[in-house]
């Protein structure tokens, strides 16, 4: 079947079969369904783990083994690939049809540059199977509630009333409220804050902020917390209780073990007046190596929620009340980030779409010239980037490298050009497609740098801020469309390819000497 | 008659006398020219059952008739392909520089169904030529035009097969190489198995189909490049040294091959081939250009170009047993103008109004041992005579 699908091929579609397009697709398929499935299934979420434990002995085996493969599959294809050359032959070739073969190209080198992103993306669907994004979003937010009654930072106040942006774990330095809310120096001296117009001192358990997960923004964790808080001050112990419950039946579900019931958690931070207490809740049993220190008055040791236990030798901290709380939030902290900000998105695809792109026109390049005229042309290449380093290094500027290398490219191309005009002969032009083809990818991004840098100069002679000068939304939105504009990139690459393409069919037309 | 019947009485001849070698490969031709697919199969199955019925006479007579009368039957309407000038080139010149080797001024015509031959010692601009003629080359001046239709350069140079004398390898299946040509030529992908097989049985490559291009001799190489030109139906064929590397009886197989290739009715190209083959490249072609240190020589005395003239004496090229002083004086009477040795051969130049018989009347009455002898007036090869 395979060789009577090779031979229909040859018979009706002579480029693909020259291409090897249905064996090398087959093949393409196959592996990139391997790697996504050797990534799925070596992946998996470890509740026993409280924190990145680095093993990533099976990542770097696969990476090396994909090279390898990839490498190999690129050089078995290109064997078979360059043993016909219609272009090079005089064989007929529509306008469009090299077009066409290069497109291809770049396709199946795509291709085989998408093992490594499979693999990685099979790791990351792994994980989103567990929960649903639904359920998992439920959970996150339960254990953002209970995270407040769990051992963690408090809020800083320098105003009246609480700011919503203190609230979350990684953010709580309220800094920002300092420049839109007015400071008081009241507040500052006596540690305390108002709440529904009461006054509660800082350490009090009201003031404690809850962790937070990708999926929910700020102003969303500030209104779970304050929903807690109008929860505790209006002494709704079931609806407290009830959150206990569904974190300690989260942690059940996972295996892991916490020495507080639902009540005992209650009592040990809530029942409290004002709501201050010594008392806390672990995040796990363990808290490491127990280090004396006696000059530091501020870490002394917590005797209240912990005591020191000998295990081989060496003394460790245990907390007396705990739960475990740190291996269900790093384990879903995981699970969340794979689907808020999966590692696999638009950004690390334009690393196998750059490395195809790179490939296809350096391949394509040798293809349409000839194997001398493209070693020369690489030569050329090393030797003028070689000098425009010395030169930028000498002359110390961000400017001229760029600018270097953009002359080097309209010159490739005016030659190119010249030489399709005046019909006569080829003469170097050879080489400098194959500059012009390798060059074109960074015209647009050696445009972009310059344009930045330009701007950066220009707003670095205004005396005021760097924000406040008319560049910087210029100079931000550039920053920010990144990405987008590297796809622009490789879509103009595509695009103009068409026209390079028609123009390289003619200009295979005009004698060589 | 037409050329296309006068061409099917000598194909009829070949089987009167029983020359299947050359009917077979007539036969391909004319099945070919029919471009009909049935015809195609036809004749491809006949070649089948002739694979394992070589010795059965009588049959294969039969069937060879039979085949032959279905093919004249449907060939004897279709029109002949008209002999227009494919190309001219109006004193062309080409340079490699200042005080490097140049080629021309070159003046030529050649029509479709015509061959020119080129001849000369090595380094004198044959291959120059050729690559112009292929476009591979630019003129340094004067022009060369191709008189048929093409869009652009590219256009133009898939109607010109080029043939160095080094070949590039062919990777992978002969005839996979043959079918991938076959398709980007346009052909259905119903006929192109047949056609394929069809030209490589032409070419006498039926054995070798499924060889790797490393096992073939050069001969069998030049063939699989004609067969692959035969599918890319070029206006002009332009070959360098076809002959070189290939024995004597591959070189006149080939030169035959050019032939019929050339002058089909139907489907006539313009071949233009170089070779050091004086004698068998002046039997099949139409045209000889000379050329010395890349200057073109003519044959005869033209009114229009002085420059290149030679005298219309009757030169003959001959081996004896006497020493050049005994044959000086023996052929004095006829006037001997000179009488050269070169490379074993004696070369004996006579005015314009001695003929060959006044030579051959005289060498017998004077009873000169000729152990060889050939009128070159009309060779080039009078051009290498030192």
């Amino acid at each position: 079947m395979f060789q009577s699908i090779q031979k229909n091929m040859l018979l009706k579609h002579p480029v693909l079969w020259n291409l090897r397009v249905i064996p090398a697709v087959i093949i393409l398929v196959i592996l990139n369904i391997l790697s996504f499935g050797f990534g799925f299934i070596t992946e998996f979420i470890d509740f026993k783990e409280y924190e990145n434990n680095y093993h990533y002995e099976n990542n770097i085996s696969f990476i090396f083994l994909a090279i390898a493969i990839s490498l190999l599959l690129l050089i078995l294809w290109l064997v078979n690939y360059f043993k016909n050359n219609a272009f090079k032959a005089f064989y007929p070739v529509k306008p469009g049809q090299l077009y066409k073969e290069w497109l291809l190209l770049f396709g199946m080198l795509f291709g085989m540059s998408l093992f490594i992103p499979a693999f990685f993306y099979g790791k990351e669907v792994k994980i989103r199977s567990y929960y649903s994004e639904a359920e998992l979003r439920k959970r996150a937010a339960i254990l953002s509630e209970a995270s407040f009654f769990i051992e963690g930072s408090y809020s800083f106040h320098n105003t009246i009333e609480t700011y919503e942006g203190d609230v979350v774990t990684e953010t709580a330095v309220a800094v920002d409220s300092a420049a839109v809310v007015e400071t008081t120096d009241s507040v500052k001296d006596c540690h305390c804050f108002y709440l529904r117009g009461k006054k509660y001192s800082t350490g009090s358990l009201l003031n404690k902020n809850i962790d937070s997960y990708s999926f929910f923004d700020q102003p969303t964790d500030s209104l779970r917390r304050l929903k807690i808080q109008n929860w505790l001050i209006d002494q709704k112990k079931d609806s407290v209780i009830n959150v206990m419950k569904a974190y300690l039946a989260i942690a059940n579900e996972h295996n892991l073990k916490g020495n507080v019931t639902p009540e005992e958690w209650y009592a040990l931070l809530v029942e409290n007046p004002e709501f201050e207490t010594l008392n806390s809740i672990g995040p796990k049993q363990d808290d490491g190596v127990y280090i004396q220190n006696e000059y530091n008055f501020n870490n002394r040791f917590d005797s209240i929620n912990k005591y020191i236990v000998n295990v081989d030798n060496e003394a460790r901290e245990y907390y007396r009340h705990y739960v475990p709380h740190d291996y269900l939030d790093y384990n879903y902290n995981r699970m969340v980030n794979a689907y808020v900000s999966p590692d696999m998105n638009l950004t690390s695809l334009l690393i196998p779409l750059y490395i195809a792109l790179g490939l296809s026109l350096l391949i394509f390049s040798f293809r349409v010239t000839s194997g001398k005229q493209w070693l020369i042309a690489l030569v050329v290449v090393i030797i003028f980037n070689i000098l425009s380093g010395i030169i930028t290094a000498l002359i110390n500027s961000d400017y001229s490298y760029p600018i270097a290398i953009l002359f080097l490219l309209f010159s490739a191309y005016f030659y190119f050009i010249r030489t399709t005009i005046k019909k006569e002969s080829k003469k170097i032009s050879g080489i400098m497609i194959n500059i012009l083809l390798w060059v074109t990818p960074s015209f647009w991004m050696f445009v972009y740098y310059l344009v930045l840098e330009i701007l950066k100069d220009l707003s670095y002679n205004y005396h005021s801020t760097y924000v406040n000068t008319p560049y910087y939304p210029t100079i931000q939105f550039l920053k920010d469309y990144l990405v987008p504009i590297n796809y622009f990139n490789i879509l103009f690459v595509i695009v103009i390819m068409a026209y390079f393409t028609r123009v390289i069919r003619k200009w295979r037309g005009i004698a060589e000497e | 008659m037409n050329e296309f019947e006068k061409q099917f009485q000598e194909i009829e001849d070949y089987l009167k006398f029983e020359d299947y070698t050359l009917l077979t490969k007539r036969i391909v031709d004319l099945t070919l020219d029919t471009e009909n697919l049935s015809f195609y199969q036809k004749t491809n199955a006949f070649l089948d059952w002739l694979d394992y019925n070589e010795n059965a006479i009588e049959e294969k007579t039969a069937r060879y008739r039979e085949l032959l009368a279905e093919l004249h039957a449907f060939l004897k309407d279709k029109p002949t392909a008209p002999r227009d000038v494919l190309v001219s080139t109006s004193d062309l010149v080409k340079n490699y520089g200042y005080g490097a080797f140049g080629l021309g001024p070159i003046q030529l015509k050649l029509h479709a169904g015509e061959i020119l031959g080129l001849v000369g010692e090595n380094g004198n601009g044959k291959t120059t030529l050729l690559r112009s003629l292929c476009g591979e080359l630019h003129p340094s001046s004067g022009s060369i035009t191709y008189h048929f239709p093409y869009t652009d350069l590219y256009a133009l140079r898939t109607q010109l097969v080029y043939i160095p004398q080094r070949t590039d390898t062919w990777y992978g299946s002969m005839f996979e190489n043959l079918q991938f040509t076959a398709t980007l030529y346009g052909y259905a992908p119903e006929e192109n198995e047949h056609l394929v097989n069809l030209i490589i049985t032409r070419l006498g490559l039926r054995k070798f189909k499924h060889h790797a291009w490393k096992s073939l001799s050069s001969g069998y190489k030049m063939r699989f490049e004609l067969a692959r030109m035969l599918l890319r139906k070029p206006k002009l064929l332009l070959i360098d040294e076809p002959l070189a590397n290939l024995d004597i009886l591959a070189q006149q197989t080939v030169l035959e091959d050019f032939k019929s290739i050339a002058k089909s009715p139907f489907r006539p190209i313009g071949i233009v081939l170089s070779s050091q083959q004086l004698y068998e490249v002046e039997k099949t072609s139409d045209q000889v250009i000379f050329l010395k240190h890349g200057k073109q020589k003519n044959l005869h005395e033209s009114k229009e170009d002085t420059s290149v003239v030679n005298s219309n004496e009757l030169i003959i090229e001959f081996e004896s047993s006497l020493s050049q002083r005994e044959l000086g004086e023996l052929f004095q009477p006829l006037e001997l103008v000179a009488l050269q040795f070169n490379g074993g051969t004696f070369i004996a130049t006579f005015p314009e109004n001695i003929t060959v018989y006044a030579f051959l009347q005289h060498s017998i009455d004077r009873q000169i041992p000729l152990t060889y002898f050939r009128n070159i007036s009309n060779s080039t090869r009078r051009f290498f005579v030192s």
